[in-house]
Protein backbone atom coordinates (compact mmCIF):
# COMPACT_ATOMS: atom_id res chain seq x y z
CA UNK A 1 0.00 0.00 0.00
CA UNK A 2 1.10 3.53 -0.72
CA UNK A 3 2.01 5.67 2.20
CA UNK A 4 0.09 8.96 2.39
CA UNK A 5 1.28 10.16 5.80
CA UNK A 6 4.73 11.33 4.67
CA UNK A 7 4.75 15.09 4.13
CA UNK A 8 6.24 16.42 0.85
CA UNK A 9 9.28 17.90 2.62
CA UNK A 10 10.28 14.55 4.02
CA UNK A 11 9.54 12.98 0.66
CA UNK A 12 12.11 15.35 -0.84
CA UNK A 13 14.63 14.31 1.79
CA UNK A 14 13.88 10.68 1.05
CA UNK A 15 14.37 11.29 -2.66
CA UNK A 16 17.75 12.88 -2.04
CA UNK A 17 18.68 10.17 0.45
CA UNK A 18 17.95 7.54 -2.19
CA UNK A 19 20.24 9.29 -4.68
CA UNK A 20 22.91 9.86 -2.00
CA UNK A 21 22.58 13.64 -2.25
CA UNK A 22 22.30 14.38 1.48
CA UNK A 23 25.32 15.54 3.43
CA UNK A 24 26.53 13.22 6.25
CA UNK A 25 24.73 15.19 8.96
CA UNK A 26 21.37 15.18 7.12
CA UNK A 27 21.84 11.56 6.22
CA UNK A 28 22.48 10.56 9.84
CA UNK A 29 19.42 12.48 11.03
CA UNK A 30 17.18 10.86 8.41
CA UNK A 31 18.52 7.38 9.20
CA UNK A 32 17.57 7.80 12.84
CA UNK A 33 14.11 9.01 11.76
CA UNK A 34 13.75 5.98 9.50
CA UNK A 35 14.50 3.65 12.42
CA UNK A 36 11.81 5.30 14.52
CA UNK A 37 9.13 5.67 11.83
CA UNK A 38 7.86 2.59 9.96
CA UNK A 39 5.76 4.92 7.72
CA UNK A 40 8.85 6.74 6.60
CA UNK A 41 10.65 3.44 5.98
CA UNK A 42 7.67 2.24 3.96
CA UNK A 43 7.71 5.45 1.91
CA UNK A 44 11.42 4.95 1.23
CA UNK A 45 10.74 1.40 0.01
CA UNK A 46 8.03 2.67 -2.30
CA UNK A 47 10.31 5.36 -3.63
CA UNK A 48 13.06 2.82 -4.24
CA UNK A 49 10.60 0.56 -6.07
CA UNK A 50 9.33 3.46 -8.17
CA UNK A 51 12.85 4.44 -9.16
CA UNK A 52 13.73 0.87 -10.05
CA UNK A 53 10.58 0.54 -12.14
CA UNK A 54 11.38 3.70 -14.04
CA UNK A 55 14.98 2.64 -14.56
CA UNK A 56 13.86 -0.70 -15.92
CA UNK A 57 11.71 0.95 -18.59
CA UNK A 58 13.01 -0.15 -21.97
CA UNK A 59 13.89 2.18 -24.80
CA UNK A 60 11.21 2.74 -27.38
CA UNK A 61 12.20 1.58 -30.83
CA UNK A 62 12.52 4.45 -33.28
CA UNK A 63 9.81 4.15 -35.96
CA UNK A 64 12.28 4.89 -38.76
CA UNK A 65 15.89 5.55 -39.56
CA UNK A 66 16.89 9.11 -38.69
CA UNK A 67 20.13 9.09 -40.70
CA UNK A 68 20.64 12.41 -42.42
CA UNK A 69 21.08 12.86 -46.14
CA UNK A 70 23.06 15.70 -47.70
CA UNK A 71 19.78 17.02 -49.11
CA UNK A 72 18.13 17.12 -45.67
CA UNK A 73 21.10 18.88 -44.14
CA UNK A 74 21.24 21.33 -47.09
CA UNK A 75 17.52 22.17 -46.91
CA UNK A 76 17.63 22.56 -43.17
CA UNK A 77 20.69 24.77 -43.39
CA UNK A 78 18.83 27.04 -45.83
CA UNK A 79 15.81 27.19 -43.51
CA UNK A 80 18.08 27.78 -40.56
CA UNK A 81 19.74 30.65 -42.41
CA UNK A 82 16.33 32.31 -42.66
CA UNK A 83 15.75 31.57 -39.00
CA UNK A 84 19.03 33.16 -37.98
CA UNK A 85 18.34 36.27 -40.07
CA UNK A 86 15.12 36.92 -38.18
CA UNK A 87 16.70 37.83 -34.81
CA UNK A 88 19.40 39.87 -36.57
CA UNK A 89 16.81 41.86 -38.51
CA UNK A 90 14.55 42.44 -35.54
CA UNK A 91 17.59 43.55 -33.52
CA UNK A 92 18.62 45.96 -36.31
CA UNK A 93 15.07 47.36 -36.49
CA UNK A 94 14.97 47.98 -32.74
CA UNK A 95 18.44 49.55 -32.64
CA UNK A 96 17.72 51.79 -35.65
CA UNK A 97 14.44 52.94 -34.10
CA UNK A 98 16.11 53.71 -30.77
CA UNK A 99 18.94 55.59 -32.47
CA UNK A 100 16.44 57.60 -34.51
CA UNK A 101 14.49 58.54 -31.40
CA UNK A 102 17.71 59.49 -29.61
CA UNK A 103 19.01 61.62 -32.48
CA UNK A 104 15.62 63.22 -33.02
CA UNK A 105 15.21 64.12 -29.34
CA UNK A 106 18.78 65.43 -29.19
CA UNK A 107 18.04 67.53 -32.27
CA UNK A 108 14.91 68.96 -30.65
CA UNK A 109 16.64 69.56 -27.30
CA UNK A 110 20.00 70.98 -28.36
CA UNK A 111 19.48 71.87 -32.01
CA UNK A 112 16.84 74.15 -33.49
CA UNK A 113 17.07 77.53 -35.23
CA UNK A 114 19.11 79.15 -32.40
CA UNK A 115 22.09 76.87 -32.95
CA UNK A 116 21.90 77.12 -36.72
CA UNK A 117 21.68 80.92 -36.54
CA UNK A 118 24.62 80.89 -34.18
CA UNK A 119 26.72 78.84 -36.55
CA UNK A 120 25.89 81.25 -39.37
CA UNK A 121 26.85 84.23 -37.22
CA UNK A 122 30.15 82.63 -36.28
CA UNK A 123 30.92 81.83 -39.91
CA UNK A 124 30.13 85.41 -40.90
CA UNK A 125 32.35 86.76 -38.12
CA UNK A 126 35.19 84.51 -39.25
CA UNK A 127 34.83 85.73 -42.84
CA UNK A 128 34.86 89.35 -41.69
CA UNK A 129 38.02 88.79 -39.67
CA UNK A 130 39.71 87.24 -42.68
CA UNK A 131 38.73 90.20 -44.83
CA UNK A 132 40.00 92.67 -42.24
CA UNK A 133 43.34 90.90 -42.06
CA UNK A 134 43.72 90.83 -45.82
CA UNK A 135 43.03 94.57 -46.27
CA UNK A 136 46.11 96.10 -44.54
CA UNK A 137 48.37 93.53 -46.20
CA UNK A 138 47.25 94.61 -49.65
CA UNK A 139 47.65 98.23 -48.64
CA UNK A 140 51.18 97.54 -47.38
CA UNK A 141 52.15 95.67 -50.52
CA UNK A 142 50.97 98.67 -52.53
CA UNK A 143 53.37 101.01 -50.62
CA UNK A 144 56.28 98.61 -51.13
CA UNK A 145 55.69 98.68 -54.88
CA UNK A 146 56.77 102.34 -54.83
CA UNK A 147 53.39 104.03 -54.68
CA UNK A 148 52.37 102.86 -58.14
CA UNK A 149 49.40 100.98 -56.70
CA UNK A 150 45.92 102.24 -56.07
CA UNK A 151 45.53 105.66 -54.54
CA UNK A 152 44.71 105.80 -50.84
CA UNK A 153 41.11 106.89 -50.22
CA UNK A 154 40.96 110.40 -48.94
CA UNK A 155 38.84 110.62 -45.77
CA UNK A 156 36.00 113.03 -46.15
CA UNK A 157 35.74 115.13 -43.07
CA UNK A 158 32.14 115.71 -42.08
CA UNK A 159 31.01 119.08 -41.14
CA UNK A 160 30.81 119.90 -37.45
CA UNK A 161 26.96 119.93 -37.25
CA UNK A 162 26.61 116.51 -38.91
CA UNK A 163 29.20 115.00 -36.58
CA UNK A 164 27.33 116.14 -33.50
CA UNK A 165 24.07 114.68 -34.77
CA UNK A 166 25.74 111.32 -35.49
CA UNK A 167 27.29 111.18 -32.02
CA UNK A 168 23.93 111.95 -30.43
CA UNK A 169 22.26 109.17 -32.45
CA UNK A 170 24.95 106.69 -31.44
CA UNK A 171 24.51 107.57 -27.76
CA UNK A 172 20.75 107.13 -28.07
CA UNK A 173 21.14 103.74 -29.75
CA UNK A 174 23.56 102.54 -27.04
CA UNK A 175 21.23 103.56 -24.23
CA UNK A 176 18.24 101.83 -25.87
CA UNK A 177 20.34 98.61 -26.21
CA UNK A 178 21.22 98.78 -22.50
CA UNK A 179 17.53 99.08 -21.63
CA UNK A 180 16.69 96.06 -23.77
CA UNK A 181 19.37 94.05 -21.97
CA UNK A 182 17.92 94.93 -18.61
CA UNK A 183 14.32 94.18 -19.58
CA UNK A 184 14.97 90.95 -21.50
CA UNK A 185 18.16 89.40 -20.20
CA UNK A 186 17.01 85.85 -21.14
CA UNK A 187 16.40 86.83 -24.74
CA UNK A 188 19.76 88.54 -24.87
CA UNK A 189 21.62 85.57 -23.43
CA UNK A 190 19.92 83.16 -25.85
CA UNK A 191 20.74 85.38 -28.77
CA UNK A 192 24.46 85.25 -27.96
CA UNK A 193 25.88 82.98 -30.64
CA UNK A 194 28.69 81.59 -28.47
CA UNK A 195 26.47 80.43 -25.61
CA UNK A 196 24.20 78.19 -27.68
CA UNK A 197 27.25 76.59 -29.26
CA UNK A 198 28.85 76.15 -25.83
CA UNK A 199 25.74 74.36 -24.59
CA UNK A 200 25.96 71.91 -27.48
CA UNK A 201 29.72 71.50 -26.97
CA UNK A 202 29.41 70.82 -23.25
CA UNK A 203 26.48 68.42 -23.27
CA UNK A 204 26.92 66.19 -26.29
CA UNK A 205 29.46 63.66 -27.52
CA UNK A 206 31.72 64.72 -30.36
CA UNK A 207 29.90 62.91 -33.20
CA UNK A 208 26.47 64.08 -32.12
CA UNK A 209 27.83 67.60 -31.65
CA UNK A 210 29.02 67.55 -35.24
CA UNK A 211 25.65 66.29 -36.41
CA UNK A 212 23.69 68.89 -34.45
CA UNK A 213 25.81 71.67 -35.92
CA UNK A 214 25.64 70.20 -39.40
CA UNK A 215 22.01 70.25 -40.38
CA UNK A 216 22.41 68.40 -43.68
CA UNK A 217 24.27 65.46 -42.11
CA UNK A 218 21.68 65.25 -39.35
CA UNK A 219 18.75 65.10 -41.73
CA UNK A 220 20.56 62.44 -43.82
CA UNK A 221 21.20 60.34 -40.72
CA UNK A 222 17.58 60.62 -39.59
CA UNK A 223 16.29 59.55 -42.99
CA UNK A 224 18.81 56.67 -43.08
CA UNK A 225 17.76 55.44 -39.63
CA UNK A 226 14.08 55.55 -40.52
CA UNK A 227 14.83 53.63 -43.71
CA UNK A 228 16.86 50.95 -41.85
CA UNK A 229 14.20 50.59 -39.14
CA UNK A 230 11.38 50.13 -41.65
CA UNK A 231 13.33 47.83 -43.98
CA UNK A 232 14.67 45.64 -41.14
CA UNK A 233 11.23 45.51 -39.52
CA UNK A 234 9.59 44.37 -42.75
CA UNK A 235 12.37 41.84 -43.33
CA UNK A 236 12.00 40.46 -39.80
CA UNK A 237 8.25 40.16 -40.26
CA UNK A 238 8.76 38.32 -43.57
CA UNK A 239 11.21 35.79 -42.04
CA UNK A 240 9.01 35.36 -38.97
CA UNK A 241 6.09 34.36 -41.18
CA UNK A 242 8.32 32.16 -43.32
CA UNK A 243 9.84 30.41 -40.28
CA UNK A 244 6.47 29.10 -39.13
CA UNK B 1 35.61 2.91 -35.31
CA UNK B 2 34.85 3.92 -31.72
CA UNK B 3 32.50 6.71 -30.64
CA UNK B 4 35.25 9.25 -30.08
CA UNK B 5 36.67 8.78 -33.57
CA UNK B 6 33.19 8.98 -35.10
CA UNK B 7 32.57 12.25 -33.26
CA UNK B 8 35.89 13.66 -34.45
CA UNK B 9 35.14 12.70 -38.05
CA UNK B 10 31.63 14.16 -37.76
CA UNK B 11 33.15 17.38 -36.43
CA UNK B 12 35.14 17.58 -39.65
CA UNK B 13 31.84 17.44 -41.54
CA UNK B 14 31.74 13.70 -42.35
CA UNK B 15 28.04 12.89 -42.62
CA UNK B 16 28.60 9.11 -42.76
CA UNK B 17 30.35 9.11 -39.39
CA UNK B 18 27.57 11.22 -37.95
CA UNK B 19 24.97 8.83 -39.33
CA UNK B 20 26.67 5.95 -37.53
CA UNK B 21 26.22 7.91 -34.31
CA UNK B 22 22.58 8.47 -35.29
CA UNK B 23 22.06 4.72 -35.64
CA UNK B 24 23.63 4.13 -32.24
CA UNK B 25 21.54 6.74 -30.44
CA UNK B 26 18.27 7.05 -32.37
CA UNK B 27 16.28 4.77 -30.04
CA UNK B 28 17.47 6.65 -26.99
CA UNK B 29 16.72 10.03 -28.59
CA UNK B 30 13.33 8.93 -29.87
CA UNK B 31 12.41 7.44 -26.46
CA UNK B 32 13.21 10.72 -24.75
CA UNK B 33 11.26 12.70 -27.36
CA UNK B 34 8.30 10.33 -27.22
CA UNK B 35 8.07 10.50 -23.45
CA UNK B 36 8.50 14.26 -23.43
CA UNK B 37 5.92 14.90 -26.14
CA UNK B 38 3.52 12.11 -25.28
CA UNK B 39 2.62 11.24 -28.87
CA UNK B 40 4.49 9.78 -31.86
CA UNK B 41 4.12 12.49 -34.52
CA UNK B 42 5.59 15.25 -32.37
CA UNK B 43 8.27 12.85 -31.12
CA UNK B 44 9.20 12.04 -34.73
CA UNK B 45 9.50 15.73 -35.62
CA UNK B 46 11.50 16.51 -32.49
CA UNK B 47 13.87 13.58 -33.10
CA UNK B 48 14.49 14.61 -36.69
CA UNK B 49 15.04 18.21 -35.63
CA UNK B 50 17.35 17.11 -32.83
CA UNK B 51 19.64 15.13 -35.13
CA UNK B 52 19.84 17.94 -37.67
CA UNK B 53 20.58 20.36 -34.88
CA UNK B 54 23.19 17.98 -33.46
CA UNK B 55 24.93 17.76 -36.84
CA UNK B 56 25.00 21.53 -37.16
CA UNK B 57 26.28 22.00 -33.62
CA UNK B 58 28.65 19.06 -33.36
CA UNK B 59 31.68 21.35 -33.61
CA UNK B 60 30.61 22.89 -30.31
CA UNK B 61 30.81 19.50 -28.55
CA UNK B 62 33.79 19.67 -26.19
CA UNK B 63 33.99 16.17 -24.78
CA UNK B 64 32.15 14.70 -21.80
CA UNK B 65 29.11 12.49 -22.10
CA UNK B 66 27.91 12.45 -25.70
CA UNK B 67 24.62 10.96 -24.51
CA UNK B 68 24.06 13.93 -22.16
CA UNK B 69 24.96 16.33 -24.97
CA UNK B 70 22.42 14.67 -27.28
CA UNK B 71 19.80 14.65 -24.53
CA UNK B 72 20.23 18.37 -24.10
CA UNK B 73 19.64 18.89 -27.81
CA UNK B 74 16.61 16.63 -27.98
CA UNK B 75 15.13 18.24 -24.86
CA UNK B 76 15.49 21.67 -26.44
CA UNK B 77 13.99 20.35 -29.67
CA UNK B 78 11.02 19.03 -27.68
CA UNK B 79 10.46 22.39 -26.03
CA UNK B 80 10.63 24.09 -29.45
CA UNK B 81 8.14 21.57 -30.82
CA UNK B 82 5.83 22.08 -27.84
CA UNK B 83 5.93 25.85 -28.35
CA UNK B 84 5.27 25.42 -32.07
CA UNK B 85 2.33 23.11 -31.40
CA UNK B 86 0.97 25.54 -28.83
CA UNK B 87 1.09 28.36 -31.39
CA UNK B 88 -0.42 26.22 -34.13
CA UNK B 89 -2.35 23.35 -32.58
CA UNK B 90 -2.88 20.40 -34.90
CA UNK B 91 -6.05 18.33 -34.93
CA UNK B 92 -5.60 14.60 -35.41
CA UNK B 93 -7.50 13.03 -38.30
CA UNK B 94 -8.10 9.93 -36.19
CA UNK B 95 -10.07 9.77 -32.96
CA UNK B 96 -7.87 9.34 -29.89
CA UNK B 97 -8.92 6.66 -27.46
CA UNK B 98 -7.42 3.85 -25.43
CA UNK B 99 -7.05 1.75 -28.60
CA UNK B 100 -4.52 4.27 -29.93
CA UNK B 101 -2.38 3.85 -26.86
CA UNK B 102 -2.15 0.14 -27.55
CA UNK B 103 -1.00 0.81 -31.10
CA UNK B 104 1.61 3.27 -29.89
CA UNK B 105 3.22 0.65 -27.69
CA UNK B 106 4.16 -1.53 -30.67
CA UNK B 107 7.61 -0.06 -30.63
CA UNK B 108 8.60 -1.63 -27.31
CA UNK B 109 11.53 -3.97 -27.41
CA UNK B 110 10.30 -7.47 -26.48
CA UNK B 111 11.93 -9.14 -23.50
CA UNK B 112 13.13 -12.55 -24.73
CA UNK B 113 12.29 -15.56 -22.55
CA UNK B 114 9.43 -13.81 -20.77
CA UNK B 115 6.30 -15.79 -19.83
CA UNK B 116 3.09 -14.55 -21.54
CA UNK B 117 1.40 -13.70 -18.22
CA UNK B 118 4.44 -11.85 -16.98
CA UNK B 119 4.77 -10.06 -20.30
CA UNK B 120 1.15 -8.96 -20.11
CA UNK B 121 1.56 -7.62 -16.61
CA UNK B 122 4.80 -5.91 -17.46
CA UNK B 123 3.18 -4.35 -20.49
CA UNK B 124 0.31 -3.17 -18.31
CA UNK B 125 2.75 -1.62 -15.88
CA UNK B 126 4.63 0.08 -18.72
CA UNK B 127 1.40 1.61 -19.96
CA UNK B 128 0.53 2.76 -16.44
CA UNK B 129 3.94 4.43 -16.14
CA UNK B 130 3.64 6.05 -19.56
CA UNK B 131 0.17 7.28 -18.69
CA UNK B 132 1.38 8.77 -15.41
CA UNK B 133 4.38 10.37 -17.11
CA UNK B 134 2.04 12.08 -19.59
CA UNK B 135 0.08 13.56 -16.69
CA UNK B 136 3.15 15.23 -15.19
CA UNK B 137 3.83 18.88 -15.98
CA UNK B 138 6.50 19.00 -18.68
CA UNK B 139 9.15 20.60 -16.44
CA UNK B 140 8.79 17.74 -13.91
CA UNK B 141 8.58 15.14 -16.65
CA UNK B 142 11.83 16.36 -18.15
CA UNK B 143 13.73 15.90 -14.89
CA UNK B 144 12.34 12.49 -13.95
CA UNK B 145 13.05 11.24 -17.48
CA UNK B 146 16.63 12.42 -17.36
CA UNK B 147 17.40 11.03 -13.89
CA UNK B 148 15.26 7.93 -13.50
CA UNK B 149 14.89 6.72 -17.07
CA UNK B 150 18.04 7.97 -18.81
CA UNK B 151 20.12 7.44 -15.68
CA UNK B 152 21.91 10.79 -15.61
CA UNK B 153 23.27 12.04 -12.31
CA UNK B 154 22.08 15.32 -10.75
CA UNK B 155 24.97 17.36 -12.13
CA UNK B 156 24.51 16.09 -15.67
CA UNK B 157 20.78 16.70 -15.39
CA UNK B 158 21.43 20.21 -14.19
CA UNK B 159 23.62 20.85 -17.25
CA UNK B 160 21.20 19.22 -19.70
CA UNK B 161 18.15 21.03 -18.33
CA UNK B 162 20.03 24.28 -17.76
CA UNK B 163 18.75 24.49 -14.20
CA UNK B 164 20.42 24.96 -10.81
CA UNK B 165 21.17 21.78 -8.87
CA UNK B 166 18.67 22.71 -6.14
CA UNK B 167 15.86 23.07 -8.68
CA UNK B 168 16.72 19.67 -10.14
CA UNK B 169 16.54 18.07 -6.68
CA UNK B 170 13.22 19.61 -5.74
CA UNK B 171 11.62 19.00 -9.15
CA UNK B 172 12.75 15.40 -9.10
CA UNK B 173 11.31 14.82 -5.63
CA UNK B 174 8.00 16.40 -6.62
CA UNK B 175 7.89 14.44 -9.87
CA UNK B 176 8.47 11.20 -7.98
CA UNK B 177 5.81 12.17 -5.45
CA UNK B 178 3.27 12.79 -8.22
CA UNK B 179 4.24 9.58 -10.00
CA UNK B 180 3.62 7.67 -6.80
CA UNK B 181 0.24 9.35 -6.37
CA UNK B 182 -0.70 8.52 -9.94
CA UNK B 183 0.47 4.91 -9.80
CA UNK B 184 -1.46 4.56 -6.57
CA UNK B 185 -4.60 4.70 -8.69
CA UNK B 186 -3.54 1.46 -10.37
CA UNK B 187 -3.63 -0.30 -6.96
CA UNK B 188 -2.44 -3.88 -7.18
CA UNK B 189 -0.37 -3.22 -10.25
CA UNK B 190 2.12 -1.11 -8.33
CA UNK B 191 2.29 -3.60 -5.45
CA UNK B 192 2.97 -6.51 -7.76
CA UNK B 193 5.51 -4.41 -9.61
CA UNK B 194 7.78 -4.67 -6.55
CA UNK B 195 8.11 -8.36 -7.36
CA UNK B 196 9.21 -7.66 -10.96
CA UNK B 197 11.66 -5.09 -9.78
CA UNK B 198 13.01 -7.48 -7.17
CA UNK B 199 13.41 -10.23 -9.73
CA UNK B 200 15.06 -8.08 -12.37
CA UNK B 201 17.39 -6.63 -9.77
Amino acid sequence: MMNDVVPPIEWEELSMFLDEQLNPKERERLESKLQQSPELQSALDELRALRSMLRSQPEIKAPRNYSLSTDTVGIQLKQRKGGSIFPALSFAAVIASLLFVFVFISDLTYGGPQVYQSTNVIEEQAEMQLMEKSLPESAQSGEEDGGIGEAQPVPIEPELGELEIMEAETEELKSSQDETRQIEPRYQSESQPGEAIDEVNNNLPHLLRYLILNRMALRTLEIFLVFVAVAAGLGAFYFYRKRD
Amino acid sequence: MDEKSLIMEAQKGDLDSFNRLVLAYQNMVYSQAYRMMGEPDSADDATQEAFISAFNKIRTYRGGSFKAWLLRIVTNACYDELRRRKRRPTVSLFPQNSQDDQNESEGWFPDPGEMPEEAAQRSELREAIESCLKKLPVEFREIILLVDIQGLDYKETSTVAGLPLGTVKSRLARARFRMRECLNQFGELFTSAHRFVGESG
